[in-house]
């Protein structure tokens, strides 16, 4: 069986920089930094008191909230990922089809998230633990199941092909875009609104305050605290909101005349077993190298075709063993070394919505022809520029690159990996 | 005052409705289930508003005998008398 050719035609993004793919797109292009001072994070006694949440007023919230028919709404992530995904469906010059249609049998959804609904367990178990369980109502369920976005999405666009969430801590946002991916390669589904979210505020972001991974040096300085590749890099900033993608059978896309904003040209998970150097926290540099290449090959593509790469890049120490792994993946070092950035330095560290939110920047540095600055990186890390020239990190916005082929890649927690190649469309 | 509660009533489920005319339609005969398409998750929130709105507990059994829009507002009423 032919490999069907898979486009992106359509984003969403809910995030801390920009609510909208226009304001988004602004936002890096102009490297705005969505990061805030947090006061409830000083409330609650953080060492990092910066966060990056997405700049919606709480009548903007509750507007689309009912707009989305998200009654009792108690978790903004689920509100962010609804969001996300129906901007993505129309941006893609989809209608959304009536209660009465035939439900879209070739449509699916894979939408994931780290954890969907800590504020909605937040307000279930006081009453849980005071006898009122009665009072957690009929809303809970939804907003708290880890398949809840498509759950609603699937729910006002008659989504009738599969409809999951998964989840793979940092990694998960990227993995949605590949399982949608493989199910439309293999001819599961001709269209996949694919994407991620993450839940919001101090339940979620005190674990790692605890572990002190969360950068405590810059409360009072917030659009400095996120610093991927600096030498003063101290830990990265926690954040919230939500990326989504329309992704098609490329055949399907061309024959109803959609904008294509990218190709999907390879992609590959992997894990790297937590061994030779990995572990539930660190990167087996091996499983990063493996999971690039296998991309590149799936892609039919070497390391010299990239052009840029948008890297996982957190802003702690792992950001030199991330850069040296994709020196020893591409086989290209000092001046050679293709543009790399991470969105991270505007956005923060978004977990379990990162790499959809960082696909959707990437897809659009890619079709909008720009590279976006990586900020807080004037210190370069003095492992990194041991093996990249300092001008590959860019201070700031590279305007009409011209690009071709842009590759993304996201590690996360239990040691997974996960590369996605997007190349511009050519017949 | 079955009118007030009523009027009560219609804002307190207007959050549960797709459209505003079922609500405008909406009288002391109308079957809730039927009437303005409510499932039984629908129901259950709205009684937990009505309970908050007018400090009272509705038992499992009195939703369970609840049909029209008049056994909520007759169910309040005594309650509240």
């Amino acid at each position: 069986m032919t490999r069907k050719r898979v486009v992106v035609t359509g984003l969403g993004v809910v995030a801390p920089n920009g609510v909208g793919v226009d304001n988004f797109k602004k936002a890096i292009q102009n490297n705005v930094s969505g990061l805030r001072f947090d006061p409830n994070m000083e409330a609650k006694k953080f060492g990092c008191q910066v966060s990056g949440i997405p700049p919606m007023s709480e009548e903007e919230k509750a507007e689309n909230a009912n707009k989305y028919r998200l009654i009792k709404l108690r978790s903004s992530s689920l509100l962010y990922g609804v969001m996300a995904g129906m901007e993505a469906w129309e941006h893609a010059g989809l209608p959304i089809p009536a209660n009465d249609e035939e439900p879209l049998w070739d449509t699916g959804s894979v939408f994931g998230a780290g954890l969907l609904g800590v504020q909605a367990l937040a307000f279930g178990f006081p009453l849980i633990e005071n006898g009122q369980v009665r009072k957690l109502g009929s809303r809970l369920v939804q907003q708290t199941m880890n398949s809840g976005v498509n759950a609603y999405l699937g729910g006002l666009l008659g989504l009738g092909n599969q409809l999951t969430a998964n989840s793979s801590a940092c990694a998960t946002g990227t993995e949605a875009i590949i399982m949608g991916y493989e199910r439309i390669v293999s001819g599961g589904a001709s269209r996949m609104l694919v994407g991620s979210c993450e839940s919001e505020g101090v339940y979620i972001w005190g674990a790692f305050d605890s572990m002190r991974v969360l950068n405590r040096s810059k409360n009072d300085d917030p659009t400095a605290a996120s610093r991927p590749m600096s030498a003063t890099a101290r830990g990265f900033i926690p954040s919230t909101g939500a990326g989504a993608l329309v992704i098609e059978d490329y055949e399907v896309a061309k024959a109803r005349g959609a904008t294509i904003y990218a190709e999907i040209v390879g992609t590959h998970a992997n894990s790297g077993g937590q061994r030779q150097g990995g572990s539930m926290t660190a990167p087996n540099r091996n499983g990063i190298i493996r999971c690039v290449h296998a991309a590149l090959k799936q892609a039919n593509l070497t390391g010299a075709d990239i052009d840029g790469i948008n890297g996982h890049l957190t802003s702690t120490m792992a950001d030199p063993i991330e850069v040296s792994s994709w020196v020893q993946a591409l086989g290209r070092s000092g001046s050679d070394f293709p543009y790399i950035n991470s969105l991270k330095s505007m956005v923060g560290h978004g977990l379990g919505a990162a790499g959809a939110m960082e696909s959707v920047a990437t897809v659009l540095q890619l079709y909008h022809g720009f590279f976006h600055a990586s900020l807080n990186s004037e210190d370069l890390h003095e492992d990194i520029s041991a093996v990249i020239d300092k001008e590959k990190v860019p201070q700031k916005t590279i305007e009409n690159t011209n690009f071709d082929t842009l590759i993304k890649a996201n590690f996360g927690f239990g040691d997974v990996n996960t590369c996605i190649i997007f190349k511009k469309i050519n017949d | 005052m079955e009118q007030e509660i009523l009027a009560k009533l219609k804002e307190l489920i207007k959050p549960y409705i797709e459209f505003d005319d079922d609500l405008d339609k909406m009288g002391l005969d109308t079957n809730l289930v039927e009437g303005m398409n409510f499932d039984s998750a629908d129901l259950v929130e709205i009684i937990l508003d009505i309970e908050e709105h007018y400090e009272i507990e509705v038992e499992d059994e009195e939703i369970e005998n609840i049909r029209t829009a008049g056994d909520v507002v007759n169910l309040i009423k005594d309650k509240i008398a």
